[in-house]
């Protein structure tokens, strides 16, 4: 027999916004999967009461905001909110709710520069890159931090620079996460950002100047190729062919329009990117 | 002087030979009851004539559709023919502020005694509608006596002709009452209500001595309509939990759920809920898919209480984790013991947006 999980509270009409990671959520089951997700912007601080009136107002669990209301106490056990949060509606089960907990736990006992470290890479990953690189920073600057990390913490930070088009600090966080490391992955990001800037062959060249090996040459050239193809058939690149088509078959203003709405959606989106 | 706002609610039963119209007002311990008769030539079409003789009455009165909270319909044969006559029949008005809500007159009658205090359904209650020579009845007995309380309505036609009672002859009194001895040794009943045409003119005597005899009679000729009028106040708390097994036709007595887990134990958990027509029951529910793409559905046959099941899979979904498919399930019924169940992709938010897509179950119930 197979189980259900039934879902409690209403929809709400509003969403509710997160504002370290720009994911808005619009019901408790996405609050608990969103919370499970991002404990680790919890170790701190528990989320704001505007949190608990939204609960209470949208989402129609007027009980669940009351109790956790009582728990925002910082003199309190911070897992005890979290607890309360997941046992209301039966979205985890027991297992689920103490595997969460334990990974809290170990999250709030971690070393600084590993937390710091955790919140730059949550914050990469939903769009947030200048936030994510003061994060790495203050990572890079507490003082327990091993070498191995700090190659990691480049490469990452690298990436983050890469996404807000700020080259030239991509190609020295990936360089120096290659003399930290010397993984070929930073050595490979380093490749993709000349290749793209510059050009493969350019890129092929400086390749020569770290690694003189025609071997790993010809598995970047592969790899860069690979990630070429796969944006080829992504939905942005669909829609860039598209205008492209109106634009070569007689409806100009139709690809205006388009590239317009195109142009404007990317703005938005590395709107949060820039944000500090 | 302006009459105060209190909030109104109408019921009105179109019969084939007079239409019955009952106001209820907040506030105020009884109803308004209005009955027009229809001539031979308005019964040919009677839900027509019928709400023609309503709104002569509301223009008349001064009444309006909007000053009325919720209006509700009751008809002996509500056939799906009769309804859609009626949605065409009623004014535009009424149909976008109230709907056409359409109930049997066995609903209307189990409406207007639960809405009434407990001692009037907590023992047997029995109705007999008596009318053009036909009697039928309905009793309404407790079958769980337990703290949680269930009752049964049941609705079943009494051939007179066994009982050599015609409507007009010299016998028709001592037979009549001679069929209520026999029939309520079988079917105790401690109120009894009689409404039809048949009991009209002065010919009971006997049987209303022996109906009386430790029994609270009431007689009256507005009992669907009012049933129909309190239904637009509140529904019946017990129908609601499912506690009230109306054994008729055109009633449903199949819940549809799924089973849940609540603190670590199997629920099941009802979707749609019994003792409303099929025509008017519906429910909805929002589940959350787990590992799996398959939901469960469990028809409970409340009459057998016999359980049957049916898995349907969920296909062309986009692949997400577990546990962030949305999906919200619609069940109607489309007649007694069919119907069809929605499945829609609501997905899960921003962070899984949906698809939109639907999904058509449709079931039999066999049992």
């Amino acid at each position: 027999m197979r189980e259900s999980l039934i879902c409690i509270g209403k929809i709400g009409e509003k969403g509710y916004y997160f504002e370290d990671t720009g994911i808005q959520i619009f019901s408790y089951e996405e609050l608990c999967y969103y919370m499970s997700q991002h404990m680790i912007c919890y170790i701190h601080t528990l989320p704001g009461e505007d949190l608990l009136a939204y609960i209470r107002d949208e989402l129609d669990l007027d009980k669940l905001s009351k109790q956790l209301s009582k728990l925002l106490d910082p003199e309190k056990d911070q897992m005890k909110y979290f607890a309360a949060l997941f046992r209301e509606g039966h979205y985890f089960n027991e297992d689920e709710i103490r595997d969460i907990l334990d990974e809290y736990r170990g999250l709030m006992n971690a070393p600084v520069y590993l937390q710091k470290k955790w919140m730059g890479d949550l914050l990469t990953s939903s769009g947030r890159a200048s936030r994510a690189i003061r994060y790495y920073q203050e990572a890079l600057g507490q003082k327990e931090i091993k070498e191995e990390e700090v190659g990691r913490l480049y490469h990452n930070m690298g990436v983050a620079e890469a996404k807000l088009f700020r080259f030239e600090n991509a190609k020295i966080n990936f360089i120096k996460a290659y003399q930290y490391t010397g993984e070929e992955s930073s050595l490979f990001y380093y490749y993709c950002i000349m290749a793209l800037a510059d050009g493969i062959e350019a890129a092929g060249e400086e390749l020569k100047t770290f690694e003189d090996s025609d071997f790993l040459l010809d598995a970047f050239e592969e790899q860069f190729a690979a990630f070429e193809e796969d944006f080829a058939y992504s939905a942005m690149a669909e829609k860039y062919r598209k205008i492209v088509f109106l634009d070569e078959n007689g409806k100009p203003e139709e690809a205006l329009a388009k590239k317009q709405r195109l142009v404007s959606a990317l703005k938005k989106d590395f709107r949060k990117e820039i944000d500090i | 002087m302006e009459e105060l706002e209190t909030k109104k609610y109408a019921g009105i039963d179109l019969g084939r030979t007079s239409v019955q119209f009952s106001i209820y007002r907040e506030g105020q311990e009884e109803m308004t009851e209005e009955s027009f008769l229809l001539s031979e030539e308005e019964q040919k079409e009677y839900i027509e004539s019928g709400m023609r003789q309503v709104e002569r009455y509301m223009e008349t009165g001064g009444l309006r559709w909007p000053d009325f909270q919720a209006v509700h319909f009751s008809m002996e044969d509500a056939s799906e023919e009769n309804r859609s006559k009626l949605k065409s029949a009623v004014s535009e008005e009424l149909r976008k502020l109230h709907g056409v809500k359409v109930i049997t007159h066995f609903r209307a009658f189990a409406e207007y005694v639960f809405h009434q205090e407990r001692i009037m359904w907590d023992r047997n209650t029995l109705l007999l509608d008596y009318h053009d020579n036909q009697l039928s009845y309905v009793l309404i007995d407790q079958i769980r006596r337990s703290k949680q309380k269930a009752y049964r309505a049941l609705q079943q036609r009494i051939d007179l002709n066994e009982y050599r009672v015609a409507e007009g002859t010299p016998e028709q009194d001592q037979n009549f009452g001679q069929m209520m001895k026999r029939f309520l040794v079988k079917n105790p009943a401690n109120i009894i209500f009689l409404t039809g045409s048949g009991f009209e003119g002065n010919w009971m005597k006997k049987t209303l001595t022996y109906l009386c005899a430790g029994r609270r009679v009431f007689l009256g000729q507005n009992l669907y309509a009012n049933g129909a009028c309190l239904l637009g106040i509140h529904s019946i708390e017990l129908m609601d939990e499912g506690m009230i097994l109306m054994d008729g036709p055109d009633m449903v007595y199949h819940t549809v759920g799924v089973v849940t887990t609540e603190a670590g134990k199997p629920q099941y958990v009802p979707i749609t809920s019994i003792g409303r027509e099929w025509y008017n029951t519906h429910g909805s529910v929002d589940i959350i898919l787990d590992k799996s793409q398959r939901v469960d559905f469990f028809y409970h046959n409340t009459k057998e209480n016999e359980i049957e099941g049916a898995a349907c899979d969920i296909k062309g979904l986009p692949k997400r984790p577990p546990k962030t498919t949305r999906i919200r399930i619609e069940v109607s019924f489309t007649s007694q013991t069919e119907g069809v169940i929605l499945l829609k992709d609501m997905g899960f938010g921003e962070m899984f947006p949906a698809t939109g897509k639907i999904i058509v179950f449709p079931f039999t119930l066999i049992s």
